[in-house]
């Protein structure tokens, strides 16, 4: 019997994507939306801790990276720009989120000094240690100076490589690996407990 | 790290970390490297437990990563984008009118500030004042004197009719303005919204202007409103101006 296989489909590049969309064509901007929105998600819900704000950083970072197409000059990848603004507008986020909450916590005086655990809607079969987890990864993360959780985060969770990490930051490659360096000994100290289970 | 070519050479915690992600696998420059710390690390095993953390530290990584939202969640994200530029472009078309509108603005207070230029004991304004520069001004000139070529003429203020629509007496148009400065102004952002006043600010018509040129001064005249109102004072074009 003769078997038959299926060429898989090329996949359209970015940059063709791109091409497109500047011609008027909505779809194509949609495309790059579902390729990355993902990879972007999971990026701003590391820096962010949650998925409500993680959502908002995503939305807002498309939009800068929609209204700023004619500033991306192709030095870089788009899935690396797209990241950095994605970035970008998570820690504006969070930062915004950080001022509210000191607000709040200042009006509300010093007996709910204990943080509000953020939104998240996740399945219930991941289980409690996986939540547990993660809650402590975030708390970690979100005691990283900015540079070195965006740094870690960048690579760890878009699994980019030094390069496309100083790329997509604007950094030397020496940089990048020194922000990685102190960033997983910190993030290793604060962890512990987990890191032996 | 110390040199790489002596038997102390110890490679730094994070060259150790790059060639523990794969950065050196990549680069065939970076093969010698490699293998120096491949050699480094046979030599001194408690070195492995650095990078057995960092391992452990990326499995709880990855035993963690985030849930996708659903696609409705992501069909409502996508709506949003969508509908942003919309709204974008009108904020741009809406900055424009307010460019044309503070150029308006500017106009108008030229007209205010000239209206009470050099006017004594005229209320000064407390707020921030604009310093503005009008161009090309009209020229107001009244008949010469007799025995000095000059005297004061003074031209009555006709009956304004209420009924009457009163003829605007344009003093300068908005491309004849060009603010210098804002003295005072605390604020350094602009204010958008909709405008106060559309259109041209009638702060007096020519019914209620009396035209007289100074006594000692041929190169000015002197404009003087009926009543209380405020005194237009504007230096005559001269040639020197465009030097």
């Amino acid at each position: 019997m003769a078997v038959v296989t299926a060429a898989a489909p090329v996949a359209v590049s970015d940059d063709l994507l791109l091409a497109r969309f500047a011609e008027g064509e909505r779809a194509a901007l949609e495309e790059l939306f579902q390729r990355y929105r993902g990879l972007a998600y999971r990026v701003a819900h590391r820096l962010l801790g949650n998925e409500a704000d993680a959502l908002d950083a995503v939305q807002e970072g498309f939009i800068k990276a929609l209204l700023h197409l004619d500033g991306f000059q192709h030095r870089s990848t788009f899935k690396t720009w797209l990241l950095r603004v994605v970035s970008n507008a998570s820690l504006d986020l969070g930062r915004q989120r950080a001022r509210r909450e000191a607000q709040t916590l200042e009006s509300l005086g010093h007996g709910e000094r204990e943080r509000q655990e953020p939104v998240t809607l996740e399945d219930p079969a991941l289980g409690l240690q996986r939540n547990d987890a993660r809650k402590a990864i975030d708390k970690a993360l979100a005691q990283l100076p900015e540079a070195q959780r965006e740094t870690f985060v960048l690579h760890a969770e878009a699994e980019l490589s030094y390069r496309e990490v100083a790329e997509t930051l604007g950094i030397s490659i020496g940089t990048v690996m020194s922000r990685l360096y102190y960033a997983r000994r910190k993030l290793r100290t604060h962890l512990e407990p987990w890191m032996k289970r | 790290m110390t040199s790489p070519h002596g038997n102390s050479w110890t490679p730094s915690p994070e060259l150790l970390a790059a060639y523990a992600d794969g950065e050196l696998d990549e680069r065939p420059y970076l093969a010698h490297r490699r293998q120096q710390i491949e050699a480094w690390l046979a030599q001194h095993p408690e070195a492995a437990a650095a990078l057995d953390a960092n391992a452990e530290l990326s499995r709880l990584w990855s035993a963690t990563t985030p849930v996708e939202p659903a696609p409705a969640t992501w069909a409502r994200v996508w709506t949003r984008i969508e509908q942003a530029p919309k709204r974008v472009k009108a904020k741009h078309w809406s900055a424009r009118l307010w460019l044309a509108g503070i150029a308006a603005l500017g106009a108008a207070a030229a007209v205010l500030v000239v209206l009470l230029r050099d006017k004594p004991g005229e209320i000064v304004p407390q707020g921030p004042s604009l310093q503005v520069q009008a161009k090309a001004i009209p020229k107001v000139e009244g008949p010469p004197d007799g025995a000095t070529g000059q005297h004061p003429v003074s031209v009555p203020a006709p009956k304004l009719n209420p009924v009457e629509e009163p003829e605007v007496l344009q003093v300068a148009t908005s491309e004849e303005v060009e603010i210098l400065r804002i003295a005072g102004a605390d604020i350094d952002t602009l204010v958008v919204g909709r405008l106060p006043v559309v259109g041209p600010i009638i702060l007096l018509t020519s019914q209620e202007v009396e035209v007289r040129p100074p006594v000692n001064d041929q190169a000015r005249t002197e404009v003087r409103m009926a009543g209380s109102s405020p005194m237009v004072w504007t230096p005559l074009p001269n040639d020197d101006d465009d030097l």
